[in-house]
């Protein structure tokens, strides 16, 4: 892999935090990886509906639960465009948020396209 | 030991369960503070890992239902939270949570807060095994009522007094006398080894009869003699060992069970002494009535330099007004104890 492509996927997924956080048992990374996909996919749709229909109280707190599974999957870019919409949501700035959610989503889509990529995942922990 | 986590999302759940098993813990988990709490209530769990903001029940909340009851040992509660709730931990201490985490954690945080949560906890239950061992011998001696309790506070005053003395500055400190208050029960643990025809006989004690009685000095300065041989790292066990031993000795040697003179008995034994014998003065037992606490200062000072050390007699001369007091907080806490339920096991935390 090349070095600009290992800064960029450095915001994307910071693999040294994951592993600290799995306690280096890379399987178990492997495990919260694919059960940080499923249950996002499942979590960015639940957003989605609750700004559809302009519920600020839900997405504070469905952008608080992404935020914290992001920060626990070391996916900081995530993270942070998670952080943006609870924040919004929090202080009721309403016209901010669509933006802010295409964000998450186009990060979302560069983290799934990440992911999959990670079968130097052994070798970058070594 | 047993964990209690809860969070609502099950990545974080996930790395949080995965920690506590990889730093040994047993854990179970749950979703939100009221699954939390169900589970709590079946007694199964002192240390609790919570999220902050769940739904349903969130993690201060869980704190308060835990403290609004009585439980059978204390909860140790760590909140996890994120960071635009570190503003509010001053609400989360309200609560009553014990410590808190910053999320996403570090493992490594992780186990040393848990490791603070154990020490405080395995403290909780030393105390709550000293003091229940001590009750299990006084239950057999049903006149005595509170007299643990109101004794272990007058060796408090005691031996708070005295380590401000500059003669004792170097042996009394407060980790001393809260080992005196932890300890000071256990003086009469040897009286389980006493005949109850003996114990029990509600007359005065033949000579033979009181040379049986007398054996529960040594009976409980050998059982904790053992004790202490097997945990020498545990000072409890030593200092519980000499005043076991030594409560009955006179400060003139004429005591038992080894006739001990002056400081050959250790401090520990001349203060409980004072105490022991001031509380059986003014309580009531089968053979005769209260003594007023004028009457047992007479008594007592009467001992100086023969029974009693007279440093300690000044100590208790000095606190005199804290001793009524003692005196007078148990008495009303055993009426309204008799106004309610048979008394429960009065519990000693440090927490
Ligand atoms: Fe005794
Ligand atoms: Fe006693």
């Amino acid at each position: 892999m090349k070095q600009e492509d290992q800064a960029q996927a450095a915001t994307v997924l910071d693999i040294e935090d994951l592993m600290t956080r799995c306690l280096g048992n890379i399987e178990f990374a492997g495990r919260v990886l694919a059960k940080f996909q499923e249950s996002g996919d499942e979590h960015l749709a639940e957003l989605e509906q609750a700004v559809a229909s302009q519920d600020t109280e839900a997405v504070a707190q469905l952008a608080h639960r992404l935020k914290g599974a992001s920060a626990n999957a070391a996916a900081p870019g995530l993270c942070a465009r998670a952080a943006e919409i609870e924040s919004a949501a929090r202080q009721r700035s309403l016209r901010e948020i669509p933006a802010r959610l295409e964000n998450l989503r186009h990060e979302w889509s560069r983290f799934a396209a990440e992911v999959p990529r990670l079968d130097w995942f052994p070798e970058a922990t070594a | 030991m047993r964990v209690l986590a809860v969070e609502d999302d099950c990545v974080s759940a996930e790395i949080l369960e995965n920690s506590l098993k990889h730093f040994g813990f047993e854990v179970t988990t749950a979703k939100n503070g009221r699954e939390a709490f169900e589970l709590i209530r079946t007694g199964r769990y002192r240390l609790v890992v919570s999220d902050w903001e769940m739904p349903e029940m969130n993690g201060v909340e869980l704190c308060r239902q835990i403290r609004q009851r009585q439980w059978s040992s204390y909860i140790y509660v760590i909140l996890v939270t994120s960071h635009n709730e570190v503003g509010s931990v001053v609400e989360g201490l309200n609560a009553g949570a014990d410590d808190f985490l910053a999320k996403p954690f570090q493992p490594e945080e992780l186990r040393v807060r848990l490791r603070t949560g154990e020490r405080i906890l395995s403290l909780e239950s030393r105390d709550v095994v000293i003091f229940a061992l001590a009750k299990l011998a006084e239950s057999r001696d049903p006149e005595t009522g509170a007299h643990l309790e109101r004794m272990r506070e007058y060796c408090r005053i005691l031996g708070e007094e005295l380590s401000r003395w500059d003669k004792f500055r170097h042996d009394v400190d407060g980790q001393y006398v809260q080992l005196l208050y932890l300890t000071s029960p256990l003086h009469d643990i040897g009286k389980v080894g006493i005949p109850d025809r003996v114990l029990l006989k509600p007359g005065r004690l033949t000579p033979e009869e009181f040379e049986i009685m007398k054996q529960h000095a040594v009976i409980g300065g050998s059982t904790l003699d053992a004790a202490a041989r097997a945990y020498p790292e545990a000072q409890f066990l030593t200092m519980a060992r000499e005043i076991a031993l030594t409560h009955h000795e006179r400060y003139d040697g004429t005591g038992y069970p080894r006739s001990l003179h002056g400081e050959e008995i250790p401090l520990c034994g001349r203060i409980t002494a004072v105490a022991d014998v001031y509380d059986a003065l003014t309580t009531r037992r089968v053979y005769k009535p209260a003594i007023s606490h004028e009457t047992a200062r007479e008594m007592i000072i009467e001992g100086r330099g023969t029974q009693f050390d007279p440093d300690v007699i000044e100590a208790f001369l000095r606190h005199e007004e804290d001793f009524v007091e003692v005196g007078r907080r148990f008495d009303e806490q055993a009426v309204l104890q008799s106004e309610k339920q048979p008394p429960a096991l009065v519990h000693s935390v440090g927490v």
